[in-house]
């Protein structure tokens, strides 16, 4: 699961253990760790940390799986790690196709940590843009979710951004 | 002179002079902690170097930590060079260590708030007063103690990096915690008694404040309202307890709290007595019954009722055991609760110190519960739980019988009656499966209407489930059942304390046995005293031939628990004589030393034999009464002529009988040391009236010899049992039977059983049975052990099962080749299949086909089915069993699958296609297991689709359900998660089907589909199951299921990014944790605690993130025994 590694911010040691899992039969896993757990992981790491190459490579995985399974969380998660992608590539409409498409669906299922990722990848896309005004509302968004869970990190990253505004 | 003052209830505070004092280390604060907090709860103890490098630097290596605790102690050092003595104005160095402890000096003085709360508790419970409520003195002690909680103990300090220290801080918390609350409790009781009532509700509020769930105190808190004339919101407020139980436990309030609800709505708090209304403090009122007290009670309990009076046994000079019994007692009730053996020969008075112990401790605490239970000789294997049933009929209210045969005091059976709503509760929703099989449902369902005509929600659910009753799996596992017998135990315990005995447990069957010890894992925590006696040498002589199961288990529970034994026989000389002494002048009498001496060189202080040999010489004339009444030397006194041994006072006192009573012992001692006046009658061929009148008078009141045990109903009558005084007379006279004799009265004791018990036979077939067997009678003997293995094995009592079936066996003739043999055969490899994993039971069902082939005529659809069981239990056996294990079978399994493909298609009738499908799924299941190949997959979905399409013409839910496990367990393993999805959902409403009544079975598919809907991403979905099967698990006691359900609603919580109710099941599972013994947790404990960790770490508590993460690989390194070299820590969070 390497979910509170992820959480501690460990990310080389979860990339490590995802490998290693990623390595074995998904009967070897079980359910706690099947495909969709684990390739929506490697897009979470690799969105993180705005690893391109890792976003070309599991997105696509990713994606293939949520689809398979109809798993909407998975595929709401592989939406946002194309969104980035595209971002980071510097194709911005596809980003913000994918990333509306990854925020629907997260709003679907009211999952309010992933509702306020995906709002902050939506302000980064803005601030891309050069559009301020819209970043600085999709961060204000952000951190209302944040705030709301008590997301302390995730509260104090999206100030900064806002900050950094001006 | 300094003074140092340490304040570590709330928020940590350390000052010296009045100034606060500043670490430059948390760990200098820990180890100051530690120190002074162990110093408190074990003041003679020092802490090796060793335990405190390894509490505050777990991770660090040998050096580095010494170092470490060598800087931490120089800062403490620094801090408090010397302090003031108890020893006027001197100093002396605060902290004492040499090369391997540390300590604090125990000559300084300072102020510790945790030192003086316990020890203002401590004075509290040893004060000797009239009555708490009115004690001045334990009133000032409370009031001072509760000031000085000033929240729990170290609210705002923890250490980042050691999981053992906050372990050690999470125990003492929870252990002050739970003392400030009893206390918090006692001190509302004596103001709501007083009719404080404005600090009663402040006091009542502020428990609450400490533990919001603690129903006790919802419950003062609304009769005070009520008592203050607040009906209102006393409604109210159990309106808000409803919710709040139902929010955070997903239960209803218990009934003493529905209970009391009713009270208060029926206005019976609304007589003013006096008291003002909403007033602060006015003169004492007194208080109308607690609201645990029933409003009904029985006539026969009423203080009008005629009850026999409670013969006391000879008691004297036991005081040093009492005591040793009193200490572990005082340990049970602060929560520490343990099992003690007395221990001694036959007639060394175990029974006796027992009694005593029980009638003495209930008699100085009003809220005690004991309940008992003996086992029996001739019960003994083969009658499972005959102690444990009868302690849980005590505790179900079940005390009509033993009121009138005086086996307990009016007092003892008002207090088991008044706890029939919580038994009855406990039972509902913690140990349903103990219903019918340790208490009669219907005989309960009797009890509880009589006490609460038309009162009660828990009533109503009781008579509903008691109905429907659902029949027990047959694949629940013994320690399922052992657990809600602990858990109604624990419920029990939560209300009361409770001391359970159990006498001559080296008669206990292995159940009981087994049972014993699971409770003895389960007590530590609780204030619930077990005390038990056994003989040593029975239980070294073994037992059936074999090791008595005994003694494993009292090695283990010494390891747990030290030394929890009472040993009596085995003191000086001087005790010995000391008991005749006191037996003598417990009557008056003028008996000088040379009496005394000559009774003590007799009978060597043996309380058997002196008791016995003084009654015998007061019988004699040796010992007469002058006119004063003192006992004297009789002037024939002659010592030479007494017996010089316990056997034969015994044989004498047993001589003085007429030969129509010595006839009537006689035969009683055929039917055991409990016998009934009943069969006694028609085996005599005597009047039942005059038959009861030689027992009463004769027997018991003239002779001594026997004393009445209760009346029991058999169809519409009741049946006088009675008991031998001692079974050392049961067995003189048994042995004085020829062998012919005893075959003729057993069996002649077995009809007239069989004709008092007609219908219900069943319930005695242990009886029977035994009877049956040694009267030679063949047949009955078979039918009536099969009858008690059924029994048994419905109980889960698989060796008891087996002890019977094994009889039956032996009762065929060598050689015999018949059906019956077949049938046993197959039983008996059915009970193996279910508890054990050895191969014996394959070995049983071949010789069943042995059976079988010899046979002419015999049936094909038998052959087929002892294949398809062989199979079954071979391909499980293939699963988890070790090489060696299985290799010798696989020429078995291959043999037994040819069988099976070549005898398919069966014949059409119902019976033929059922065994079918049966025979078909484990086809599937054993090719689905050989390897997971396409191809194994491709014959395993085979085989599943032939078996679907079979039985979806005949209407069989059960079976439909268990070929669609199959099939769903295929779909997963090719992936295909949504066909996987559509047959649980299928399975899922076959499960409710009436004749689908396998609780387990109902729990699997619930396991199976949470599952499928947590593969696909439906979180949200899976949530309503999984609470389903958590609760379902937690009924049937299946603790490690739970703690797995818990760990699967963290995930899906998680992923729902609902992490606060994460936070709530990870204190579910610490509540857990503490009830239960970590080989119970398993590996769901991982998933929550990490999971845990993950939410914590995203609310930015990296502290607490990572302690739970330690400490959810900790507990998989411990639980595991070490991690394998390629799995990684992923594996565990």
């Amino acid at each position: 699961m390497c979910l509170p590694l992820m959480a501690e911010g460990e990310f080389a040691l979860v990339r490590d253990y995802l490998v290693a899992a990623g390595n074995k039969p998904v009967s070897a896993r079980g359910l706690l760790f099947n495909d969709n757990e684990l390739y929506s992981m490697f897009v979470d790491l690799a969105v993180i940390q705005r690893d391109e190459a890792a976003l070309r490579q599991y997105a696509p995985l990713a994606e293939e799986m949520a689809l398979r399974d109809d798993h909407t969380l998975c595929q709401a998660g592989a939406h946002r790690a194309w969104g980035v992608l595209h971002r980071l590539q510097g194709d911005y409409a596809a980003a913000e196709n994918r990333l509306n498409q990854a925020l629907e669906l997260f709003q679907g299922l009211e999952t309010r940590w992933q509702i306020g990722r995906t709002l902050y990848e939506l302000a980064e896309l803005a601030h891309a843009r050069a559009d301020t005004a819209e970043a600085r509302g999709y961060f204000s968004s952000a951190l209302a979710a944040f705030k709301e869970l008590g997301a302390t990190s995730d509260m104090a990253r999206t100030r900064e951004a806002l900050g950094s505004l001006g | 002179m300094s003074s140092l003052s340490l304040s570590l209830l709330g928020s940590l505070d350390i000052s010296l002079d009045g100034q606060p004092v500043k670490f430059r280390s948390r760990k200098a604060e820990a180890l100051l902690i530690y120190l002074s907090t162990e110093a408190t709860f074990h003041p003679t103890t020092t802490s090796r170097r060793e335990t405190l490098q390894a509490l505050l630097w777990p991770g660090y290596q040998g050096r580095s930590a010494r170092q470490s605790l060598r800087t931490v102690l120089s800062y403490l050092r620094k801090a408090f060079p010397s302090i003031g003595t108890n020893n006027g104005d001197s100093k002396a160095p605060f902290l004492l260590s040499d090369k391997q402890i540390v300590q604090i000096n125990p000559a300084v003085t300072y102020d510790l708030d945790v030192a003086t709360f316990t020890r203002l508790l401590r004075d509290v419970e040893r004060h000797e007063h009239e009555g708490l409520m009115e004690c001045a003195g334990c009133l000032e002690w409370l009031q001072q103690a509760t000031a000085l909680y000033r929240g729990d103990f170290l609210t705002d300090f923890y250490l980042a990096d050691s999981s053992q220290f906050e372990t050690w801080v999470a125990s003492r918390r929870e252990e002050l915690r739970r003392r400030a609350l009893e206390a918090l409790e006692k001190l509302t009781a004596i103001h709501l008694a007083h009719a404080k009532f404005d600090k009663a509700e402040t006091l009542a509020r502020r428990q609450l404040e400490v533990d919001n769930l603690l129903e006790s105190a919802h419950r003062q808190l609304m009769e005070i309202l009520a008592r203050m004339g607040r009906r209102r919101a006393a409604l109210t407020h159990y309106e808000t307890v409803c919710q709040l139980l139902q929010d955070n436990l997903g239960i209803e309030p218990s009934a003493e709290t529905q209970i009391l609800y009713e009270v208060i709505t029926e206005g019976e708090f609304d007589k003013p007595s006096g008291v003002q209304k909403g007033s602060g403090e006015v003169a004492p009122m007194p208080t109308t019954p607690l609201p645990d007290t029933p409003a009904h009670l029985p006539a026969f309990l009423k203080p009008s009722s005629d009850v026999a009076e409670v013969e006391r046994d000879v008691f004297v000079a036991r005081e040093r055991e009492l005591a040793q019994l009193d200490k572990h007692f005082e340990a049970a009730l602060s929560g520490r609760g343990s099992i003690v053996f007395i221990t001694g020969e036959a007639g060394q008075g175990k029974t006796t110190l027992l009694r005593e112990f029980a009638r003495r401790t209930q008699e100085s605490r009003a809220r005690l519960i004991v309940a008992s239970g003996n086992c029996t000789a001739y019960a003994g294997v083969g009658d499972p739980y005959l102690a444990f049933r009868e302690v849980m009929v005590m505790l179900s209210g079940d005390v009509e019988a033993q009121l009138a045969a005086g086996a307990i005091t009016r007092d003892h059976a008002q207090r088991l009656w008044r706890l029939l709503p919580v038994t009855a509760q406990a039972l509902i929703e913690s140990g349903p499966d103990l219903i019918d099989v340790f208490v009669r449902g219907s005989a309960l369902v009797g009890r509880a209407a009589a006490a609460f005509p038309g009162r009660s929600v828990w009533l109503d659910r009781l008579q509903e489930m008691t109905a429907s009753r659902r029949t027990g799996s047959t694949d629940l596992e013994q320690r399922y059942l052992f657990e809600q017998y602990a858990s109604v135990l624990y419920a029990l315990a939560a209300q009361h304390p409770l001391l359970i005995t159990l006498d001559d447990l080296q008669w206990a069957d292995a159940a009981s046995i087994s049972l014993l010890f699971h409770l003895g894992q389960r007590v530590a925590g609780s204030p619930i005293l077990i005390v038990g006696t056994y003989r040593p040498d029975e239980v070294a002589l073994g037992m059936g031939g074999k090791r008595h199961p005994l003694e494993k288990m009292l090695a283990e529970l010494k390891l747990k628990f030290g030394d929890i034994w009472v040993a009596l026989g085995q003191g000086e000389e001087a005790e010995g004589r000391g008991f005749v002494d006191v037996l003598l002048d417990a009557q008056s009498n003028r008996l000088g030393e040379g009496f005394r001496q000559s009774l003590f060189q007799r009978t060597g202080g043996h309380p058997l034999f002196t008791v016995e040999l003084l009654r015998e010489m007061q019988a004699r004339g040796d010992l007469v009464q002058n006119k004063e009444g003192d006992w004297i030397e009789g002037s024939a006194s002659n010592w030479q002529t007494l017996p010089a041994r316990v056997e034969g006072v015994l044989e004498e006192r047993i001589g003085r009988l007429n030969p129509e009573l010595l006839e009537i012992l006689s035969v009683a001692s055929v039917e055991g040391e409990n016998f009934t006046a009943e069969v006694m009658a028609r085996v005599q061929g005597i009047s039942q009236r005059q038959l009861l009148g030689y027992l009463s008078r004769e027997l018991n009141i003239r002779h001594r010899l026997i004393r009445e045990r209760e009346e029991v109903n058999a169809g519409q009558q009741s049946l006088s049992r009675y008991q031998f005084s001692h079974i050392l007379f049961q067995r003189y006279l048994y042995d004085n039977l020829s062998s012919g004799e005893r075959r003729l009265l057993h069996g002649e004791i077995a009809q007239a059983l069989e004709a008092l018990y007609e219908g219900q036979a069943g319930e005695i077939a242990n009886q029977l049975a035994h009877h049956y067997l040694k009267a030679g009678e063949r047949e009955k003997g078979i039918e009536y052990s099969r009858l008690a293995a059924q029994r048994a094995k419905a109980a889960y009592a698989y060796d008891e099962a087996i002890h019977h079936l094994q009889n039956a066996l032996d009762l065929l003739e060598t050689g015999e080749q018949s059906e019956t043999r077949l049938e046993l055969l197959e039983e008996l490899a059915d009970v193996h299949i279910v508890f054990t994993t050895d191969t014996q039971a394959i070995s049983y069902y071949q010789t069943a086909l042995e059976q079988w082939s010899s046979l002419p005529g015999a049936d094909k659809i038998i052959a087929v089915r002892l294949h398809r069981k062989i199979l079954e239990f071979a391909s499980f056996l293939r699963g988890i069993a070790d090489l060696e294990v299985y290799d010798p079978l696989s020429q078995t399994l291959a043999t037994s699958q040819d069988f099976l493909e070549a005898s398919l298609p069966l014949d059409e009738r119902e019976q033929s296609q059922l065994e079918m499908v049966r025979v078909l799924t484990s086809l599937a299941n054993d090719s689905d297991y050989s390897g997971r190949s396409p191809s194994a997959l491709d014959k395993a979905e085979g085989y599943t689709r032939a078996a679907v399409d079979l039985v979806e013409q005949l209407d069989a839910p059960v079976e439909m359900s268990d070929v669609l496990g199959t099939l769903a367990d295929i779909y997963f393993e090719r992936g295909l998660l949504h066909e996987q999805l559509e047959v649980s959902r299928r399975r899922l409403a076959l499960s409710q089907d009436p004749r689908f009544s396998d609780i387990l079975k109902r729990g699997h598919i619930l396991a199976d589909h949470s599952s499928a809907l947590i593969a696909i991403g439906e979180y949200d979905q899976a949530l309503p199951f999984l609470l389903e099967l958590g609760n379902l698990t937690m009924l049937i006691g299946a603790i490690t299921v739970h703690i797995w359900t818990l760990g699967l609603r963290a995930l899906c919580l998680f992923r729902l990014d609902r992490w606060e109710e994460i936070f709530r099941i990870e204190e579910n599972r610490r509540e857990l944790e503490r009830r239960h013994s970590s080989d119970q947790l398993g590996g769901g404990t991982c998933v929550v605690l990490s999971l845990s960790a993950a939410a914590h770490a995203l609310q930015g508590d990296l502290n607490q993130a990572r302690v739970l993460r330690e400490q959810a690989y900790a507990f998989m390194v411990r639980s595991e025994g070490g991690i394998p070299d390629n799995w990684g820590r992923s594996q565990y969070y």
